[in-house]
């Protein structure tokens, strides 16, 4: 660990202001890695040429403009949806869920692919059962949920739940499983328990493994989300996606998605992020 | 005292066309090194030196025989029956044999081993390796710090000490594994080519650094090494493998007076006759296919 003596006895004065401090510039290296890749000058002369094109054709009648909204259009229709469909809130009760079902789904399948991945004998016990689970589509989940659970709340993490679980187990058991003998031998040597190995040896070896495991989750549990609100509730952005078509509003379809594929963007620049503090020494190689 | 008796080493082996085979790596290896000494085991790539080193720190299971540090055993040789080894499944259907323990860090024997490719740990900077070994072997909170300081120094690795091993060049990762071996201040430390990756002018320092260190703590030294210079130059005895498989071939006591010089009459004749059992080997190989 670096040593924190020296910053921890001159800190107590300007306590406040040092962790404010550290708080935005971690928010600058955040948002400029996220944001800074989508708004760079390369990316931007293809972004822009897009917009433009999308916005002009409807308009010059190529594409009959009443099946394709403009961007202008569609900003229109979002800020409308803001004020008159209550968005945020859609927002919050997806978001509410998604993050239900994330965090059960991380809170067990990290610390079960960790153990699989760590013993034999919990390997062979465990593993047949999730490999047979494992294929069974999400989707094909929800009829028997909505029976089971019914419609709401539990049923829809549930569904989130299943989606993140699998990549999640599955990348932490691979990554704990190829750790390099040679680090396990020499911390063996030096008297490691095997609780030590785990959290000092195995985890710290397995963590890009993990991570990537993670972000597939997530695109599979937004998958599982649109999906489980589509089929039972009436709130989020799945429901709002399905309203829409239900009145053949193309311009609120198209929010919907874009609101969708930024949330997704945003949360695998989150777990990049996650990444970079987590492995600073593998930026070196 | 480490004391080998009558090692050997099997392993299957699968060839190109699927069929396994079987393959000596070690055949009864009988050693004993005593308290202080250092010893080199000299012996071309690939003849079974390295395993062996392995089966004395206790990282592999001799597949017969046993390893006895001061009178205690390291690790039950495998099973050879099918009745043994089902007993011996069932005794470490949870835990493999060289496990330590679940949740107490402590060391069975009190040995440090340095490996061929170092083994470092790639997340944790050079002072948090150091620092970690000996959080292994049960050095208090306070000693920690000092301690790794010092052997960072000794190794001349002060000013890298936040810098990870992926940063660091392949000499002075060496000389972190070294640190980090020596820190622990164990009565053994086993090397298996310590040297190898390492340039010749740092290789020449590091020898001097572990030779005055040797003479100054009095540690048990066993060098497993393919450098004849470098077995002479160090040690007090060579053990001279035979390729595969893997026995003890000779044993020559190097009793030149220290401190060496690395080019003198004597050594050069020890490296000759070292380099004449080769020769003589690679000669006569087919006598040796039996």
């Amino acid at each position: 660990m670096p040593d924190t003596s020296l910053i921890s006895t001159n800190a107590s004065a300007f306590a406040g202001a040092r962790w404010w401090n550290v708080l935005v510039r971690e928010l600058g290296v955040f948002l400029r890695a996220s944001f800074g890749s989508l708004f760079s000058r390369e990316f931007l002369t293809v972004l822009v040429p897009l917009l433009l094109i999308w916005e002009i054709l409807p308009r010059a009648g190529v594409v009959p403009s009443t099946l394709v909204p403009t961007p202008s259009v569609t900003a229109v229709t979002f800020l409308d949806m803001f004020r008159n469909l209550d968005l945020a809130g859609h927002l919050k009760a997806s978001a509410l869920r998604f993050l239900l079902g994330f965090i059960i789904a991380l809170a067990t399948a990290f610390p079960i692919g960790v153990l699989m991945g760590w013993n034999v004998f919990i390997r062979k016990h465990c593993l047949p059962l999730f490999q047979i689970l494992a294929p069974v589509p999400p989707p094909a989940w929800v009829p028997i949920t909505i029976i089971i659970l019914g419609v709401g709340l539990p049923m829809q993490v549930f569904l989130i739940f299943l989606g993140v679980f699998y990549p999640i187990l599955f990348n932490a058991y691979q990554g704990i499983k190829d750790t390099d003998p040679r680090y396990l031998a020499s911390a063996r040597v030096f008297g490691a328990s095997e609780f030590t190995l785990i959290t000092r040896v195995y985890i710290w070896h397995a963590i890009g493994s993990v991570i990537m495991g993670i972000k597939i989750g997530i695109a599979l549990g937004l998958v599982m989300l649109v999906i489980s609100e589509m089929y039972g509730g009436n709130s989020g952005i799945g429901y709002l996606l399905l309203e829409a078509k239900e009145y053949f509003q193309i311009s609120r379809m198209v929010v919907c998605m874009a609101i969708l594929g930024f949330i997704g963007w945003f949360l695998i620049e989150v777990m990049k992020y996650v990444e970079v503090k987590l492995a600073v020494w593998r930026i070196g190689r | 005292m480490i004391e080998a008796r009558r090692i050997s080493k099997f392993f299957s082996v699968v060839r190109d066309d699927r069929t396994a085979e079987g393959f000596t790596a070690l055949n009864s290896v009988t050693l004993r090194i005593e308290d202080g000494a250092f010893v080199s085991l000299l012996g071309p790539t690939g003849c079974g030196k390295s395993t062996f080193l392995e089966i004395l720190a206790g990282l592999q299971a001799p597949s017969d025989g046993e390893v006895c540090i001061d009178g205690v055993r390291v690790l039950e040789p495998l099973p050879s029956t099918r009745k043994e080894m089902e007993a011996y499944r069932k005794k470490y259907r949870f835990l493999s044999p060289i496990a330590n323990s679940l949740f107490r860090d402590n060391p069975k024997h009190d040995i440090a081993m340095i490996f061929q490719d170092y083994a470092v740990f790639p997340w944790m900077t050079t002072r948090q390796n150091v620092l970690f070994t000996l959080k292994l072997r049960g050095v208090g909170r306070a000693d920690r710090g000092t301690l790794a300081d010092r052997y960072l120094r000794m190794v001349g690795l002060t000013g890298s000490e936040n810098k990870y091993p992926s940063q660091l060049s392949g000499g002075m990762r060496q000389r972190l594994a070294l640190a980090r071996a020596l820190s622990v201040e164990p009565r053994i430390i086993l090397m298996d080519e310590p040297f190898a990756a390492v340039d010749a002018l740092t290789r020449e320092r590091l020898q001097e650094d572990l030779l005055r260190l040797w003479q100054e703590t009095g540690k048990t030294i066993v060098l497993v090494t393919h450098d004849v210079d470098e077995a002479v130059y160090l040690s007090d005895e060579v053990v001279v493998f035979s390729p595969l498989p893997g026995t003890i071939r000779n044993r020559i006591k190097v009793d030149i007076p220290r401190p060496r010089r690395r080019a003198s009459e004597e050594s050069r004749r020890i490296k000759e006759r070292l380099l004449a059992m080769y020769r003589f080997d690679t000669v006569h190989e087919a006598d040796y296919v039996i």
